[in-house]
């Protein structure tokens, strides 16, 4: 009987969540290519730091209080954003760890895209209920590696709305193929 | 000179916090409205704590308060104001023993980011002025902030020309270098 | 002026300190104007008859508070110390949000962009 309890435990135990968004900071591989980027971008806020970053805000500053409004319900924001000299300096199993992050339970990969010139966008959103209650960008150029992990509730549109703003820059609704052919067509 | 002190004298009445006023100079409260962002931001850009350089401002212009009798003009005003707070800013930073003159490794964020938005880059250079050895740092602020030529910087702070030109020239150096290395390209 | 000096003075431009910073000093002056009155100095010829202004120094309701001050400087010193260190903390994290923010927006856009224009979009729901 005890071998039965013993399996069941490590049944259970197996099958919970072994992983959490915020070990996206402390994933092995990451840490052994940020040492060979030329820069590097490493973002780590749980839920305190967010806090104590929030208080710091301006008040007067619209857009840093569009920001507070952004992160007033959140456990976390990391990001990783690494550039390299060369091309091929990191490759698909270096991203798989995060991958199989976002493969649990409860996450759907909602874009993935690839462009000729080799850069490779996966937006995954862990769904709540009818809530976004999380979101994870993965994006790969040649010669850049980005990650992005919010933890918690958020609204991308508040996220869009920040287009203008921050830097950050608007959305034109670029031409699609079809409506690039037709305007060809039309000369 | 003196024939302009005996003038401006003999034109001055008290008023009733007892601070004589002079034909010719603005009132104290006046004095204070105009001057309080100059005060604020010489102490801010060196200090980079917005308490402390809220509290030194405010001692800055109540040292003003108790000298008034000694002041001659607006324009000596200004110049001993921005004496005043440069000194008391250096005095602040080594009495509460900040560690801004650390590695500037230790203090930038790594800035892909710079490649998003140009302003970015203001408050980075910010924060690496505040990093800068302490008279490096009250040079640049002097000059970059407030606008004034070498020799200005030089009476403002009671040092020789040369050793203002060489200070600013390290200290343009230093952000140079550490902008460069984060920027990853040359920075003109 | 060489750009990056230009981009200099721009980082450094002056700031205002908060709105009731004026009142407050005025405040003070004011109090610091009533305390010389209560110190019983007097102004002759704009000098202060020495034993006069000794006696009324004594007397000072500033004096007086000044030992209570002195034995709260040793407390105080050790608060303002940590406070330094949790508005520079702060700051620090304000710009990492800021930075991790920008870096999110940027990249939501990219891949919008990329769903509008590239050859081979695989747009799922």
């Amino acid at each position: 009987m005890r071998w039965r309890t013993t399996a069941m435990v490590a049944a259970v135990v197996m099958a919970a969540p072994l992983w959490a968004l915020d070990d996206i900071h402390t994933l092995p591989s990451l840490d052994k290519l940020a040492q060979r980027a030329k820069e590097s971008v490493d973002v780590t806020l749980d839920a305190s730091m967010l806090q104590l970053a929030s208080g710091f805000l301006s008040a007067d500053d619209p857009d840093e209080m569009r920001v507070k409004k952004l992160v007033a319900k959140l456990k976390g924001i990391y990001v990783r954003s690494l550039e390299f000299d060369r091309e091929g300096e990191y490759g698909a199993s270096d991203v798989e760890g995060v991958r199989a992050l976002v493969r649990a339970p409860g996450w759907t990969r909602i874009v993935g895209v690839k462009s000729l010139k080799g850069e490779n966008s996966e937006v995954y959103v862990k769904k709540e209920g009818s809530q976004v209650g999380g979101i994870v960008v993965i994006d790969t150029e040649p010669k850049e590696l980005t990650i992005v992990a919010i933890d918690g509730p958020i609204d991308p549109e508040e996220l869009s709305e920040l287009g203008g703003h921050l830097g950050i820059p608007k959305l034109g609704r670029g031409k699609t193929k079809a409506e690039k052919g037709s305007s060809k067509g039309d000369q | 000179m003196k024939g302009e002190d005996e003038r401006l004298a003999a034109t001055a009445t008290t008023n009733a916090a007892g601070v004589r006023e002079t034909a010719g100079l603005p009132n104290f409260a006046e004095v204070v409205d105009r001057h309080k962002a100059m005060v604020f931001s010489i102490l801010w850009h060196y200090l980079r704590d917005r308490t402390a350089a809220e509290e030194v401002a405010q001692d800055v212009f109540l040292e003003l308060h108790r000298s008034w009798d000694a002041m001659k003009s607006a324009e000596h005003i200004v110049f001993w104001l921005r004496r005043v707070t440069s000194h008391r800013a250096i005095d602040c930073a080594r009495r509460k023993r900040l560690h801004l003159e650390t590695s500037l490794e230790a203090t930038a964020e790594p800035t892909a980011l710079e490649r998003v938005h140009d302003s970015f880059l203001s408050s980075y250079l910010e924060r690496m002025v505040a990093s800068l050895p302490e008279k490096q740092r009250i040079v640049i602020v002097l000059r970059y902030q407030e606008g004034l030529e070498l020799e200005q910087i030089a009476d403002v702070l009671g040092i020789k020309i040369s050793t203002v030109k060489t200070q600013i020239f390290r200290g343009l150096e230093l952000l140079r270098a550490k902008t460069a290395q984060r920027l990853g390209r040359t920075v003109e | 002026m060489t750009p990056f000096e230009e981009q200099l003075k721009q980082a450094m431009a002056r700031r205002e300190p908060a709105e009731d910073f004026a009142r407050r000093v005025l405040e003070r002056a004011d109090r610091e104007g009533g305390q010389q009155a209560e110190s019983g100095g007097r102004r002759v010829g704009g000098k202060r008859v020495w034993f006069s202004a000794l006696s009324g120094w004594f007397h000072s309701p500033r004096v007086l508070r000044f030992s209570a001050a002195a034995a709260l400087l040793a407390v105080s010193g050790g608060v303002v110390f940590q406070q330094h260190e949790q508005s520079e903390r702060g700051e620090a994290a304000k710009e990492k949000l800021l930075t991790a923010v920008r870096i999110a927006g940027v990249k939501l856009r990219q891949v919008h962009r990329h769903v509008l224009e590239v050859e081979t979009p695989e747009v799922e729901q």
